[in-house]
């Protein structure tokens, strides 16, 4: 692993992405000046052992985050049947008899949680699981499927001769998904800065489309009354006006689009729940019923959306003991499971002493942080784009970024500073993001920080292409 | 694992995210487009919307429909619109008509309520990815 510092420059390259899609290249700072979010020029080469080396990681990591969303799941009182008919309308699942509730999921949504968790497991989610009361025992339904189509590994990571270790899991709404999967491989046939045969780690957008046919494959079998081709929404906040989201967004849909399906982007307040049926609907207008959206991706964080007003409608309709309740992707376990800084001290419970805790760094709730932990990444359990992380050297502190975040609380993560590559405005620092595309490694993309400043992975972080056996 | 393909065919995208990509309105951002209506007082304060049908069973007084393209989705009675909109009377069939409203009688507001999620709770623009 090597950071090539002058590589070749395309002639008009911001004129080249913006035509694919990368229409938010310029990033303006808060002193006024603009900063270019794509590198042209340098680029990170691998050699094809190292790049064998994180796809082994990327895929034990995934086993090993199973293993922990199990884990985490058998910790809430909601997942036993007799519980949530017994307490239907009062409270069970508390800081400290809730893993959960303990990183602040509100209680409403963990069943949901809990179901599509299961899903597509005959025997851990059954029809009995979920009609609680008895009411559709004419008519039991089998186990439901609930899609999950991508996620990214951060991992550190700094060559042959080290371990990657897992900074964090973003399972529920990664972007940088259109540089990795376009952007950086349409560099890579533009400049030809390689001969070897694998070239470039990046499979995503293949991938990508046989996720759709797959996942939608197996929500027909256990939703047989949907139509052949059930139309996806995919649905972004229209507030960011950066064009980041939309672009991550419509690309997603461009690859369902690709893989056969009708698909619409629609915006976050144009998602309507009828207040008549508790039906989710596409709406448009003020004065009709838009029609019932059966399928819809997201780009929106499930902790922003359950303590919202349509929370508790969105997840009343999921519970439907007869499957015709919407089907949202991410499902909802992504965000309270995995895509959270929670997940990391859990990983060092489950693993810290066993042969795959290599992977990991040592990490712990803030009650559990060792006294003698004295070099830390302090990380908000709910946090986006670095927001509100601490680095502490030695019980100094190194650098910390700003934000709102940390209402729920923090882990303490080992201190890892990322690799150091020097560059012209300063040492850039990499961080590997391994991309997983319906479970299994398909790809990466890396973003740079410069400086002290940019060991902490921020917006204004660099995405630097790749490629693999570089003779540059 | 090892014997699947580490790297793409090709990378196709279709004219319609390229179009996106030039620049293209996103379908979503045609809604921006269309007028949020209220039934309101003399004061622009929003009240019950069986005040602005004409059965004439109207809390009694005069209303309006305010509409503009700026008006917050999902505000409630009681609530005072912001400057810049434009009304007419409850009754005005022809003003009805040409915004698409039923000419007379009540008009119904759907079931369907909207802008129920989104935009994390505090309007700003921050990026819900990561």
């Amino acid at each position: 692993m090597r950071r090539v510092a002058h590589g070749v420059q395309r002639h008009g390259w911001e004129q080249t992405n913006a035509s694919l899609g990368l229409t938010y290249n310029a990033t303006p700072l808060a002193d006024g000046r603009t900063l270019s979010y794509w590198r042209e020029g340098p680029f990170y080469d691998f050699d094809l052992d190292e790049i064998l080396a994180l796809e082994q990681a990327a895929t034990t990591l995934h086993r090993m985050c199973v293993t922990a969303g199990d884990h985490l799941v058998a910790g809430c009182p909601r997942r036993d049947r007799a519980v949530r008919r017994e307490a239907y309308l009062s409270a069970e699942c508390w800081p400290d008899t809730c893993r959960l509730a303990k990183i602040g999921i509100p209680e409403y949504a963990h069943e949901q949680v809990i179901r599509t968790w299961f899903d597509g497991d005959k025997d851990a989610w059954t029809h009995s699981d979920k009609d609680l009361f008895g009411a559709h025992t004419h008519a039991p339904q089998g186990p439901d499927y609930s899609p999950s189509v991508y996620g990214r590994f951060d991992l550190w990571y700094a060559g042959k001769g080290s371990t990657p270790k897992l900074l964090e899991f973003n399972a529920q709404t990664p972007t940088a998904l259109l540089e990795s999967a376009v952007i950086q491989w349409s560099w890579l046939e533009q400049t030809l800065q390689t001969h070897h045969h694998e070239r470039q780690w990046n499979v995503v957008h293949e991938r990508l489309v046989e996720a759709w046919r797959r996942n939608m494959a197996e929500l027909r079998a256990a939703r047989p009354w949907l139509p052949e081709r059930p139309k996806i929404y995919f649905a972004y906040e229209t507030s960011e006006t950066s064009g980041e989201d939309r672009m991550n967004v419509a690309y997603l849909m461009e690859t369902a689009t690709q893989a056969g399906f009708p698909t619409e982007l629609i915006a976050m307040s144009q998602i309507g729940v009828d207040q008549v049926d508790g039906s989710i609907r596409f709406q448009q207008g003020q004065f009709e019923v838009g029609p019932q959206i059966d399928v819809i991706f997201l780009l929106y964080p499930w902790e922003w959306l359950w303590h919202e007003e349509g929370g508790r409608p969105i997840f009343r309709n999921m519970a439907d003991p007869t499957k015709r309740g919407t089907v949202w992707i991410e499902p909802p376990w992504t965000a309270a499971l995995w895509s959270n800084k929670g997940l990391l001290p859990v990983l060092w419970e489950l693993f810290g002493d066993k042969p795959e805790g290599e992977l990991l760094l040592p990490a712990y709730f803030a009650v559990d942080k060792p006294a003698a932990m004295s070099s830390y990444a302090k990380k908000p359990i709910w946090s986006r784009e670095g927001a509100n992380v601490e680095l502490v050297r030695d019980n100094v502190p190194l650098v910390a970024n700003p934000g709102e975040y940390g209402r729920e609380g923090f882990v303490y993560q080992e201190l890892r500073e990322l690799p150091s590559f020097p560059g012209n405005e300063g040492d850039c620092h990499p961080v590997l993001g391994v991309w997983m595309i319906d479970g299994e490694p398909a790809g990466l993309g890396i973003r740079e920080g410069v400086g002290v400043d940019g060991l902490i992975t921020r917006n204004d972080a660099h995405f630097v292409p790749h490629t693999i056996g570089s003779h540059l | 694992m090892t014997a699947r393909r580490r790297n793409t065919a090709r990378v196709v995208l279709s004219a319609a995210f390229l179009g996106l990509a030039a620049g293209g309105t996103a379908a979503c951002d045609s809604a921006d487009d269309d007028h949020t209506f209220y039934c309101v007082d003399q004061n622009d304060t929003i009240v019950n919307e069986d005040d602005c049908d004409d059965d004439g069973n109207g809390a009694g007084g005069f209303f309006f429909w305010a509409h503009s393209a700026r008006y917050a989705k999902g505000l409630k009675p009681g609530a005072k619109l912001p400057g810049g909109g434009s009304k007419f009377a409850y009754n005005d069939t022809a003003q009805r008509s040409a915004w698409g409203l039923p000419a007379t009688g009540r008009v119904s507001n759907g079931t369907v309520k909207s802008n129920v999620v989104g935009s994390g709770g505090d309007g700003s623009s921050k990026s819900s990815g990561g």
